[in-house]
């Protein structure tokens, strides 16, 4: 089953192309790690695939929901932005709690669930305080876990770790491998290619709009001619910088 | 379509955003002094009525309510569609985490939810008088259908106007979204639809004028609320117009909504227009076709943007740099200027009133525009030039020197200010009835004015900067100027502009004000501080007031020449010290 699939997703701002045919075919319960450096579109594609922007042309489907029908498609994603959506002047609960109100979730069962996440964030002592009061990676933590709290079919990260300290971002990466395991979709946009290795299935990195190139992250450090490997950064560099060797190269995977 | 349990997921929206509020105005205690004085005024004003006027009210005989409270409450629902569309056009266009509540809720959950946030707002602000009218008609007129039909009214009232100034604000907002024309002249169109709404709204409250008041206005249904809430007292409304203001009242918010809904979808879902981008293309396109490398090999893209105000060629490259990027600040965070339009408003229109009331129009319009045009053409570019740097004022403080800066500062307000006044004050002047000759001084006084208030403004601005942005509403947070800067340039700008004026059109009055502030004031003064005993204070009072009497003795030429002639030097000779201060502030600023 697909997660999220796209034909020929574009998406112009007035002359400016952002995003040009992207096409996507990824597996339920799989991660997808989204690289390409600064402007490449990652921001555009994840707010195309979250119903937030609207496509120039090209069609596509987030669990089985058209990204145009955004009834639909609610209920199935989860977006964390690069800028955590937080609301200053309220505690952590009162935050998480309003967020499951208005998914409808149960207050009971939600409860319990908000308890454990916070547990597992180390939030738990601090919840009664306002966000305004939090640290960046409090915050994080906080945006992470109001994106996952109503269990979506799909989930999009924009730099969740950033901003964090090792052990949260550790906590995270758990957490993303933990999502994919119960059959979760995870859409993860980084620039912390480390982590992309670690929990990664497939990686795609994009570049002027271009999906350049699309494989498992063993098979993109194996470098097929000569058999040498390369760590990701490497490749990724290799594909978004001016190197030679890459003009006028389809890689597009 | 929206989930179905939206409308549940609307309310608790709308009381979160509004518990939101609270939170974000108790933690700024200035503000919320300002606000419990605009909530608290009006009810103790109506209690201390109600106290004194008690015994009046209970024995009052029955009587009809009258066209003029019908079309004043009409008014005041006008004005607050105005206020509310105001407030949704400048700071509330866009729900704070939107991308949170867009991917969480429907549009028309988070719309309607917003609505409700509003209505909780203006509840909030008006509920303590509703109250106590509430109370004036169940103990003082005896009628206890008022416990509901009050606090309804006043529901009704506020939701109404709440939607309606919503669709309006909604709409400018659509229009600056998808009009590279409205986008790019906001600032312009924007002044000049607040100055036609609160000019209208004065209108209204003056009869004198063309006969238009309030009472023209008790056709309109808005105004009709208080026959819903006089219903079971002595007071006689019309029965018609009471089912007549619920029925347009529900459509009004029915229609409203829908409007709401279909504006905020696609103003929340639509890549706003980039002002700049066509002209940017058509004068790359010139650029390419005439192939003249610009000056210096200076990209014109600045230029461009602040068309079309032009910084002659003739201003220096670094000052014409700044000049275009102070008017361009300006132009493109235009929130900043609602702290300047406060105060005009403020002062301007109980002057306007006055003129209007007394019937004295043509005679105030010149005075106060040679004082009014200097003043914002001082206070519009560089009332905070170092905070408005921001963080590149480090960039700014090594690439350009403070002559050049304080320079470039100054341009915008001079190739602003000066033309305005002199078009204004002399478009003021023909309706007035001044002759020839005060008509030109007062536009030759315009015009130093307005050299005078811009040269000191950089000075005043960098001696009372402001780096912290400050939080209007919700989360956005805007860089006004402080209000010292604007208080001490007013009172550097007005006053001695006000008593030019005065000299100017009324000389017998300005020579009574100049004996005053320079005799009689400190005369008193001193006789005040000096208390009974203070015999070598005495005298200096004594001789105080000999020079207040030798002015008032002065014949007009004199006063006009001496008076006039002292106060237009000092102007000169403190804007050439507030302008090397300027630039010595600029030279030795050390970033903290």
């Amino acid at each position: 089953m697909t997660a999220i699939d796209t034909t020929g997703l574009t998406k112009r701002y007035g002359e400016a192309l952002a995003v040009d045919g992207l096409d996507l075919s990824i597996p339920d319960g799989t991660v997808y790690g989204f690289l390409g450096p600064n402007g490449a579109g990652k921001t555009t594609t994840m707010r195309m695939l979250t119903g937030l922007t609207s496509p120039t042309s090209g069609t596509g489907s987030v669990a089985g929901a058209a990204i145009t029908d955004r009834d639909e498609l609610r209920s199935h994603i989860g977006y964390l932005p690069e800028d955590p959506p937080l609301y200053e002047q309220a505690t952590c609960y009162e935050q998480l709690d309003y967020v499951a109100g208005l998914h409808g979730l149960p207050s009971d069962a939600i409860q319990d669930r908000i308890d454990e996440l916070l547990d597992e964030f180390d939030l738990a002592e601090d919840a009664g305080t306002r966000i305004a009061e939090y640290s960046k990676g409090m915050r994080q933590k906080v945006a992470y876990i109001q994106t996952v709290l109503h269990d979506p079919d799909v989930v999009l990260l924009d730099e969740p770790t950033s901003g964090l300290d090792p052990r949260a971002a550790r906590t995270i990466r758990e957490m993303i491998t933990d999502l994919a395991e119960s059959g979760t979709t995870v859409f993860l946009s980084t620039h912390i290619l480390p982590v992309v290795e670690q929990v990664a299935d497939t990686v795609g990195i994009l570049y002027d709009g271009d999906l350049v190139a699309e494989d498992a992250p063993d098979t993109l450090t194996q470098r097929v001619e000569t058999g040498q490997k390369q760590t990701l950064e490497e490749v990724f560099l290799e594909l978004t910088g001016t190197d030679p060797a890459m003009d006028g190269g389809d890689t597009n995977g | 379509m929206a989930e179905p349990e939206w409308p549940r997921n609307a309310l608790r929206v709308g009381v979160f955003e509004f518990r939101r509020s609270i939170r974000a105005l108790w933690h700024d205690k200035s503000r919320l002094g300002f606000v419990a004085l605009g909530v608290l005024i009006p009810v103790v004003v109506l209690i201390s009525l109600t106290l004194v006027f008690a015994d009046a009210i209970r024995d009052a005989e029955a009587m009809h309510v009258q066209s003029a409270v019908r079309g004043t409450i009409a008014l005041f629902w006008l004005f607050g569609v105005y206020i509310v569309g105001q407030r949704t056009v400048s700071a509330r266009t866009h729900v704070d985490s939107e991308s949170l509540m867009l991917t969480t809720v429907s549009v028309r959950t988070v719309a309607v939810g917003l609505l409700v946030a509003e209505t909780l707002r203006v509840l909030a602000s008006v509920g303590p008088s509703a109250f106590v009218l509430t109370g004036i008609g169940v103990i003082l007129l005896g009628s206890p259908v008022s416990l509901v039909l009050v606090p309804g009214a006043v529901l009704l009232f506020a939701t109404t106007l709440v939607v309606t100034g919503s669709t309006l604000g909604y709409a400018a907002a659509w229009l600056v979204s998808t009009s590279r024309f409205v986008a790019r002249h906001k600032t312009v169109l924007g002044t000049v639809a607040s100055l036609l709404g609160v000019g209208g709204y004065f209108v209204f409250l003056s009869p004198q004028v063309s006969g238009v008041g309030p009472a023209v206005l008790s056709w309109f249904p808005m105004g009709w609320f208080v026959d819903i809430a006089i219903v079971g007292t002595r007071f006689i409304g019309s029965q018609i117009r009471a089912v007549g203001v619920v029925v347009a009242g529900i459509a009004l918010f029915a229609a409203g909504g829908m409007i709401v809904e279909r504006e905020t979808a696609d103003l929340w879902f639509t890549e706003p227009v980039d002002p700049e981008s066509r002209r940017s293309e058509r004068e790359s396109e010139t650029e390419t076709a005439d192939e003249t490398p610009s000056e210096g090999g200076r990209s014109d893209a600045l230029t461009a943007a602040v068309a079309p105000f032009v910084v002659p060629r003739v201003v220096s490259v670094p000052v014409r740099y700044v000049a275009e990027w102070a008017l361009l600040r300006t132009r493109r965070d235009p929130n900043r200027l609602m702290f300047l339009i406060i105060p005009l408003f403020a002062v301007g229109s109980p002057l306007l009133s006055m003129g209007v009331q007394s019937g004295s129009v043509g005679e105030l319009a010149a005075p106060l525009s040679v004082v009014v045009i200097p003043w914002l053409a001082g206070s519009l570019f560089s009332m905070n030039p170092l905070g408005d740097e921001g963080a590149v004022l480090p960039v700014t403080l090594t690439a350009v020197s403070g002559r050049q800066f304080v320079r470039g500062l100054m341009v915008p307000g001079l190739f602003v200010g000066v033309p305005l006044a002199v078009v204004v004050t002399a478009i003021a002047g023909a309706i007035s009835p001044y002759p020839l000759s005060e008509r030109i001084g007062l536009v030759a006084l315009g015009v130093y004015l307005t050299c005078i208030a811009v040269t000191i403004t950089p000075a005043i601005g960098m001696a009372f900067p402001r780096f912290s942005a400050i939080s209007v509403g919700q989360s956005r947070d805007i860089l006004p100027p402080r209000m010292t800067a604007i208080i001490v340039h007013a009172a550097f700008s007005i006053l001695p502009g006000a008593l030019l004026a005065v000299l100017a059109v009324a000389p017998s009055t300005g020579r009574t004000v100049l004996a005053g502030l320079v005799g009689v004031v400190p005369s008193l003064l001193i006789e005040w501080f000096a208390g009974a005993d203070g015999s070598l204070l005495m005298g200096t009072a004594e001789w105080f007031m000999n020079v207040g009497n030798a002015v008032q003795a002065l014949s007009i030429l004199q006063v006009r020449l001496i008076g006039g002639g002292a106060v237009l030097a000092g102007g000169v000779l403190i804007s050439i010290l507030l302008y090397r201060n300027a630039i010595r502030r600029f030279e030795q600023y050390s970033l903290a």
